[in-house]
């Protein structure tokens, strides 16, 4: 009863090695030959990889400006937040700067920098946890219970995500100024929830739909209910997508300024980071210095955000690929 | 347990089963079953012919629009899966991919019992015990190959002590010789927990091999129950002839002649005197001339037996030679193709002319209106090997 994996894994390599077998007696005999036929077909295969090493080369150069494209801005505004001051359109252009000031950092750290790092934190956690508890429940009904007005409903939700919430800005305001909101941190985290949600709810559903509803099943015959086949079933095994969503989701609320400025106003200690870097924005000039070193400030906790969940993303991606063997 | 036992003390009904989804779709209509405790009943057909939704149904999964379903002489409609006692093994074996085997096994005792840790790991091991897979307890189902997997799927099922077993094409995401190895276990698991069973499959072998009756559906309507060899032997009608048996049974379109004493149409069949009363049932509406391919000789066997059997010529299409028996396809010179099976050393060749001696003592006629079964051969005639299987081995 034991040795079944061994002899499965047997099976399979036969039955592997007689495919191939009949595979490549075929070739041959289309191509009407025996052993100098064989050698050439090495010699294709040779020249094909060759052929592969080539193709890589050029892949990976195309690969490599990609990235410099993206890439340089981001190391400008780093160079540019460590210049001294008057350096920052020196002549020649030097991306590693003569010498080396953080006299921009201090500056913007005596600005805010602290609060606004806290409150977009505050706002990311709760704003980000809040999709995710509203989404995945809806997602999961979505994917599995059939009711009337499913078709319907998932349609509004996917019309709601076609909305730019810089268009419906000023009923916004004054549903918020009604409300009570303005100037809140409930209020501006609301909103980002009505935004995410949609686009969430829709991508999570996907995730849902690739679980076999076998998995239900077997859950709801071992006793579990809807939630509790939620919770202890199906959960893990959407994790990659919650990470999906919450990382999208971070990224948004995070560099997130029309609304933040809209709702939180003149309310400066509550303020977030995109509010912030605009602050260093002057009628008359810019400190560009103060907007870089808060930028790269501001960039930190996201890269943070992003290395620590992409594992399970990356996981996730590769799993998904392999499903169905 | 007696055969008065069996006929009276039903373990599982199922009465009159309606299942309609809301889009309209019927796909199971007034379909009745009735198992007695311990029996192992297989429900097959064609895909969509609604035999896992009947499983579902049993299991709770889903509510039948109508009927009733007992388990142990109480209505079950309205409880939940966990309140029915039933279990369920899965096509694709449905097991929790981030738990491990242990916890897959252990996972239904603890949503549904108060069973303390020790008493739930201790029934968990006698379980992996039994299907020998303590060794695997702690790996995730993703690391386990088909079989074992499968293995996990029914320690699952069983650890729970359920008095209904439900298993839903179990086999059939497994290579062919570890399919026919579980197959053999899983009749003997059955066996030893002596626990009420309904097995879906496909395949007409597998549920040939498998149960003690197989209950036949086509289009979510039941076409016959019983038991395989009577399927087989005395199959209801000409779905059910058609299915069963393989190669399957040939079915020549027909009608009678005008003395009643033959058929005429793809083929003209003189008819005894048995095979002519039944044909007269079906007069009007046409007869369906039908013959397993064991039972026609081809003329070159030099078989002297069947020298008075109707005998009609045709060519060889295709030869298929699988060892002890070839299977010959015949094109009669009349027109339809028709299915024999012969030795596997008879020298036929591809288009060679031959002559398909078909006697009558192996001929089912069926109305070929309505499908029903006219006549089948004489029992007594055949050796009935499953006949005797399946009442000694009780």
């Amino acid at each position: 009863m034991n040795e079944d994996a061994p002899r499965d894994g047997d099976g399979e390599g036969t039955a592997d090695g007689r495919t191939d077998g009949g595979a490549s007696e075929v070739g041959m005999a289309a191509s009407g030959g025996t052993a100098p036929e064989e050698r050439s077909v090495a010699g294709r295969v040779r020249g094909r990889l060759a052929q592969f090493g080539r193709l890589d080369l050029s892949v990976y150069a195309l690969y490599l400006l990609a990235i410099a494209f993206f890439v340089f801005p981001v190391l400008w505004v780093a160079s540019a937040s460590l210049r001294p001051p008057g350096e920052l359109f020196s002549y020649p252009f030097r991306l590693l700067p003569a010498e080396i000031s953080l006299s921009a950092y201090r500056r913007v750290f005596r600005a805010g920098m602290v609060t606004w790092l806290f409150n977009s934190t505050v706002i990311t956690i709760v704003g980000v946890g809040s999709v995710i508890a509203v989404s995945v429940p809806a997602a999961y009904a979505f994917s599995r219970f059939e009711f009337t007005g499913r078709r319907g409903l998932l349609g509004i939700v996917l019309l709601f995500q076609m909305i730019s919430p810089v268009i419906i800005i000023v009923p916004l305001y004054t549903v918020m100024s009604t409300l009570g909101l303005l100037r809140t941190r409930v209020g501006l985290i609301l909103l980002y929830v009505g935004i995410q949600t949609p686009f969430s709810i829709w991508l999570l559903k996907g995730y849902f739909d690739t679980i076999p509803q076998e998995l239900d099943y077997a859950a709801r015959i071992d006793g579990c209910n809807r939630f509790q086949t939620l919770r202890h079933v199906l959960l893990r095994p959407v994790a990659p997508g919650i990470a999906v969503v919450a990382i999208f989701n971070t990224v948004l609320t995070w560099s997130e300024f029309v609304l933040a400025f809209t709702v939180l106003g003149s309310e400066s200690r509550l303020h977030t980071i995109s509010i912030g870097v605009y602050k260093f924005q002057g009628q008359y000039s810019n400190d560009w210095r103060a907007i870089a070193a808060a930028s790269v400030v501001g960039m930190l906790p996201l890269v943070i955000v992003f290395l620590g969940l992409q594992r399970y993303f990356v996981k996730g991606l590769i799993k998904g690929s392999l499903k169905g063997q | 347990m007696t055969d008065s036992d069996r006929s009276t003390d039903s373990h599982l009904e199922v009465r009159t089963l309606d299942k309609t989804y809301p889009g309209g779709l019927t796909a199971v209509e007034e379909l009745s079953l009735s198992l007695a405790s311990g029996e192992l009943l297989v429900l097959v057909g064609p895909s969509g012919c609604g035999k896992s939704t009947t499983l579902r149904c049993i299991a709770g999964l889903e509510e039948p629009t109508d009927g009733d379903i007992r388990i142990g002489g109480r209505s079950v409609l309205g409880r939940r899966p966990e309140e029915r006692e039933i279990a369920m093994v899965f096509q694709n074996y449905a097991l929790y991919p981030h738990k491990t085997a242990r916890q897959n096994i252990g996972f239904g005792l603890r949503m549904t019992t108060d069973l303390s840790e020790e008493t739930i790991e201790t029934r968990v091991e006698d379980v992996a015990d039994t299907l020998g897979i303590t060794e695997l307890l702690d790996k995730k189902p993703g690391s386990l190959s088909g079989g074992q997997q499968q293995r996990v799927a029914l320690g699952r099922a069983i650890v729970r002590d359920p008095s209904v077993f439900l298993l839903d094409e179990p086999l059939s995401n497994l290579d062919a010789t570890l399919r026919g190895r579980m197959r053999t276990e899983i009749q003997q698991l059955q066996r030893d927990l002596d626990v009420t069973t309904i097995y879906v499959t496909h395949d007409q072998v597998e549920a040939m091999t498998i149960g003690d009756r197989i209950a036949v559906l086509r289009d979510g309507q039941l076409q016959q129950v019983d038991t395989p060899m009577s399927c087989y032997h005395e199959p209801a009608n000409r779905f059910v002839a058609s299915f069963i048996g393989e190669p399957s049974m040939n079915l020549l379109d027909c009608r009678l002649g005008p003395t009643e004493t033959a058929l005429t149409g793809t083929v003209d069949y003189p008819l005894d005197d048995r095979l002519a009363a039944a044909a007269s049932e079906a007069r009007e509406r046409g007869v369906v001339l039908g013959f397993r391919p064991e039972s026609p000789t081809l003329s070159t066997a030099t078989d002297g037996d069947d020298a008075a059997a109707p005998s009609f010529t045709g060519q060889v299409d295709v030869v298929e030679p699988i060892g002890e028996r070839s299977f010959v396809y015949v094109t009669l010179a009349s027109g339809p193709q028709v299915t024999v099976a012969t030795p596997g050393r008879t020298p036929v060749r591809q288009g060679a002319s031959v002559d398909v001696r078909i006697p009558p003592a192996g001929v089912h006629l069926f109305d070929a209106a309505t499908g029903q079964a006219l006549v089948h051969p004489d029992r007594d005639d055949q050796p009935d090997v499953a006949g005797i299987t399946t009442e000694e081995l009780d």
